[in-house]
C-alpha cells in the first residue's frame, strides 16, 4: 500500500500529470474539433492524414474534453491532487499553530552570524518593541526576560489547501453544469409568446429535462452607433405563479428565470403580412422574419402552399430602421406561386400588392429576436470555488509567513528572523526593521505611518 | 488617427526602441551604467506612452479596449509600467529583457488597424474589463518573469557566476513575477468565464482562446511547483520562463492564430 500510495502524493506525479494536461490542451487547439468542423470535417481531416486519424477517431480527439484519454489525465491529477491534500493537511495544520522559542533556542539562535546587531541605546526597553511588532501585525510572545519572538501572517500555508480545494467545488460545479445544460435557440417576434415547440434545441440536459417557462416578448430595441449595434434589448414577460413580470434582457445582461437565462442574440425587422382573396377577405394573416444577410433564404408558404414569399435581408447595419421609421420603412418582398415569380417590389406599411388572384398587404412592421434559452445548475459552485482559488493564492503567495526574535542584552540588540519566500529583500527588512525597534524606539507614529 | 496621434505613437516606439538598445548593450557587454541610465528612456517613453492611452480613451469614449492596435497599446502599456517598477525596485537591468517584449506588441499593433470603433454591444460588460485588466497585468507579469530570465542567462552565459546579491535579486524578481502573474490569471479567467456566461451563456465552452489560457495557466502553474516544491532557480528556472512566454504570445494574438473556430471575435 505505502508503495501506491507514496507515487500518488509525488510533486513528481503532479508535474507529470500537469505536463500531460499540457500536451492534451495543445492538441486540443492543434487538431479540428467536431464542434466548429462538423462530423465531415473530422472524417476529412482523418482520411487525409493516418496520424490525425488516429488521435481524432482512435484516440476520440475529435472531442477533447470529453475524449478518454483527457477524462482518464483529468482523474488521475484529482486523485494526485486528493493524495496530496490528505497527506500534507496534518504536516499544514500542525505548522500554522502558534509556537514560540524558549529563552535558550532565542539566544542560540541570537549567537549566529546572519542576526543583525544593533548598540543598545540607553533606556531602551524590550516591551517598547513589542508594541512596534504588534502595531505591525506581528502576534508577540516573551520567552525569558530578555527576549521576544513574533511571527506574522502564521495560517500562510491554509492558502495551499485553500488553493488545492478549491479544484474540488470546481470541478463539481463544472459536472453540475455538464450534467444539467440545456440550450435551445428561439426565435420570436414582439407580441408573440414563448413555445418550447419551436425552440431549435441545440443541446438536452442529460439529467432532468427542458426548462418550464412562459413569457412572451414585449418590445425589441437596437440601439446602433455608425451602423454598429452598441446594444439589443429584449422586454419579456413572465408568467410566474400565475402573475406578470416583466425583465429585461440586453447583450451581457440576460433575464433570468429561476435557473433558466435568457440571452438575446439577434434582432431583425419582422412585417406582418395579410394574405387577401379576391372578395377581399383574409385567407392569411403571418408575420415574417427579414433574415441578417442575404444569405440566409426564409420562404414562408401562403394560402396552403399556393403561394410562397420571401423577404430581402435587412442587415443590422446604419440602414436599419428605428421604432419610429417603422411605420414608413419599405420591405422589398418576393411572391412566388410554384416557383413562377408573380411579384417582386417593395411595400410600405398599409400598402397592397396584387399576387396572381390574391392581394398582400402590408398590415405593419415588429420586431423580432432570437433568444438563446439556457437553463443550467451549478454555476454557484464554480463560481465559488474560483472565490477560494484566488483566496487561497492571494493567501499562500502574498502573505507570507514571518518570524522575528528580538534578544537584548545589557550593551546590544540582537534582531533576527525568517522568512518563507522572498528572502532577497528580508536583510533590508530586518534592518529596517530594527531602526524602528531600536533606533527611534518612541516614534511609533513613524510605524503607523 | 491624426497625424498627432501617429507623431506621438512614434515617438513612444523610437524612445523604447533606443532605450531596449542601451539596455541590450548595457547588458551583453557589462556595461552596468548604460542600462541604469537607459531607465530615463523608458520613463520617458511611459510618459509618451500615457499620452497616447489617455488620448484615445478620450477620442473614443471608452477604455481603449477593442481590436488589436488599442489590446496592443495599453497591453504594452502595463508590461512597461511593470518592468519600470521591477527595474527601480529591484533590478535596473531587467528592462533589457522584458522591455523588447512591450516594444514588439506595441510595433505589431501599430501595423494594424488603428481606426476608433464605437463599444459594440459584446463588449460591454463589467467583467469584461475586471478580464482584461488582470489580463494585461497578468501578461505584465509574466513578460517581467521572462526578462528577468533573459538577463539572468545572459549575465551567466558561460558559467559566469553573478554576485550573490544580483542572484538573490534576479531570483526573486522571478519568483515573485511568476507569483503575480499566476494570481492575476487566475482572476482574468474567471472573470472571463463569468463574462462568457453572460454573453454566450456558458462558463466555459473549450473555444481555442479559452483552452490556450487555461494553458498558460498550467504552465505557469508548474513553473510555480518547479520552484516552491522542487526548488528550482537560477537558469533552469530561467529556461522554463522564457518557453512559458511563448504560451503567452499566442494568448495575446491567438485570436489571430485561431480566428476561424473561436468566439473571441467581437466586431458585432
Amino acid at each position: 500500500v505505502r508503495r501506491l500510495w507514496r507515487p500518488l502524493f509525488s510533486i513528481k506525479t503532479a508535474a507529470v500529470l500537469m505536463l500531460l494536461l499540457v500536451i492534451l490542451l495543445l492538441l486540443h487547439v492543434a487538431l479540428p474539433q467536431e464542434r466548429f468542423v462538423g462530423p465531415q470535417g473530422i472524417e476529412a481531416v482523418a482520411a487525409e492524414s493516418a496520424v490525425k486519424g488516429f488521435l481524432l477517431v482512435d484516440l476520440g480527439f475529435r472531442n477533447m474534453p470529453t475524449s478518454p484519454v483527457f477524462i482518464t489525465v483529468l482523474v488521475l491529477f484529482f486523485v494526485n491532487l486528493g493524495a496530496v491534500l490528505t497527506h500534507r493537511a496534518t504536516t499544514i495544520l500542525e505548522r500554522i499553530r502558534p509556537r514560540t522559542l524558549s529563552a535558550n533556542q532565542l539566544d542560540r539562535r541570537a549567537k549566529r552570524d546572519d542576526a543583525l546587531r544593533l548598540p543598545r541605546p540607553e533606556g531602551w526597553r524590550g516591551n517598547e518593541a513589542a508594541s512596534v511588532l504588534r502595531r505591525l501585525g506581528y502576534k508577540v510572545s516573551q520567552p525569558g526576560d530578555h527576549g521576544l519572538f513574533a511571527e506574522k501572517n502564521r495560517t500562510g500555508l491554509l492558502g495551499f489547501l485553500v488553493f488545492h480545494l478549491s479544484f474540488f467545488p470546481i470541478c463539481a460545479g463544472g459536472l453540475m453544469l455538464y450534467y444539467t445544460r440545456s440550450d435551445a435557440l428561439v426565435m420570436l417576434t414582439e407580441g408573440q409568446a414563448y413555445d418550447a415547440a419551436n425552440a431549435r434545441v441545440l443541446r438536452k440536459a442529460p439529467i432532468g429535462g427542458a426548462p418550464d417557462l412562459a413569457f412572451e416578448v414585449v418590445s425589441v430595441d437596437a440601439e446602433l452607433d455608425d451602423g454598429e449595434p452598441v446594444q439589443l434589448t429584449v422586454a419579456l414577460d413572465f408568467i410566474e405563479d400565475g402573475r406578470r413580470v416583466r425583465r429585461t434582457s440586453r447583450v451581457n445582461h440576460p433575464a433570468s428565470s429561476g435557473h433558466t437565462d435568457l440571452l438575446v442574440d439577434r434582432v431583425g425587422v419582422a412585417p406582418v403580412l395579410r394574405l387577401l382573396d379576391a372578395q377581399g377577405a383574409t385567407v392569411d394573416i403571418v408575420t415574417l422574419r427579414a433574415p441578417l444577410s442575404s444569405g440566409d433564404v426564409n420562404l414562408l408558404p401562403l394560402a396552403g402552399g399556393e403561394l410562397e414569399v420571401e423577404l430581402d435581408a435587412v442587415p443590422l447595419d446604419e440602414s436599419f430602421p428605428g421604432r419610429q421609421d417603422l411605420v414608413r420603412t419599405p420591405v422589398s418582398l418576393h411572391v412566388y406561386s410554384f416557383d413562377q415569380p408573380l411579384f417582386s417590389g417593395k411595400l410600405r406599411p398599409g400598402e397592397i400588392a396584387t399576387v396572381g388572384s390574391y392581394a398582400i398587404k402590408l398590415e405593419e412592421i415588429r420586431y423580432w429576436t432570437r433568444l438563446h434559452v439556457v437553463a443550467e445548475r451549478g454555476g454557484w459552485l464554480l463560481i465559488a470555488g474560483f472565490v477560494l482559488a484566488v483566496v487561497g493564492l492571494v493567501w499562500r503567495l502574498l502573505l507570507v509567513r514571518r518570524e522575528i526574535g528580538v534578544v537584548w542584552y545589557d550593551d546590544e540588540v540582537v534582531l533576527f528572523g525568517t522568512t518563507e519566500f522572498y528572502r532577497g529583500r528580508f536583510r533590508d527588512d530586518l534592518e529596517a526593521l530594527g531602526a524602528l525597534l531600536v533606533e527611534q524606539p518612541s516614534t511609533n507614529e513613524e510605524v503607523d505611518a | 488617427v491624426s497625424v498627432a496621434f501617429a507623431v506621438f505613437f512614434w515617438a513612444t516606439l523610437v524612445i523604447y526602441a533606443l532605450t531596449v538598445g542601451a539596455q541590450i548593450f548595457g547588458v551583453t557587454f557589462f556595461k552596468e551604467k548604460w542600462a541604469t541610465r537607459a531607465i530615463w528612456g523608458l520613463i520617458a517613453g511611459l510618459v509618451v506612452h500615457t499620452v497616447l492611452v489617455g488620448w484615445r480613451w478620450v477620442e473614443t469614449g471608452h477604455i481603449p479596449t477593442i481590436g488589436h492596435f488599442e489590446n496592443a497599446l495599453v497591453g504594452s502599456w502595463f508590461i512597461v509600467v511593470l518592468t519600470l517598477w521591477a527595474s527601480m525596485r529591484k533590478y535596473p537591468l531587467v528592462a533589457a529583457g522584458a522591455l523588447p517584449f512591450a516594444l514588439l506588441i506595441l510595433a505589431v499593433g501599430g501595423v494594424g488597424d488603428a481606426s476608433p470603433s464605437p463599444l459594440v454591444a459584446s463588449l460591454q460588460s463589467f467583467w469584461l474589463y475586471i478580464h482584461i485588466f488582470f489580463a494585461w497585468l497578468a501578461y505584465g507579469g509574466y513578460t517581467v518573469a521572462c526578462g528577468t530570465g533573459i538577463v539572468y542567462l545572459v549575465k551567466t552565459r558561460g558559467g559566469r557566476a553573478l554576485p550573490k546579491e544580483s542572484d538573490t535579486k534576479l531570483n526573486e524578481l522571478m519568483f515573485r513575477s511568476i507569483a503575480f502573474g499566476f494570481i492575476t490569471d487566475a482572476i482574468m479567467i474567471a472573470a472571463g468565464s463569468i463574462w462568457a456566461k453572460n454573453l454566450w451563456g456558458s462558463y466555459w465552452s473549450w473555444d481555442p482562446v479559452e483552452t490556450w489560457s487555461l494553458l498558460s495557466w498550467l504552465i505557469y502553474g508548474l513553473a510555480l511547483h518547479l520552484r516552491v516544491t522542487m526548488g528550482w532557480r537560477g537558469r533552469k528556472l530561467a529556461w522554463v520562463l522564457v518557453i512559458a512566454i511563448v504560451t503567452v504570445l499566442i494568448s495575446f494574438w491567438g485570436v489571430n492564430l485561431v480566428m476561424e473556430t473561436t468566439d473571441h471575435l467581437f466586431n458585432t
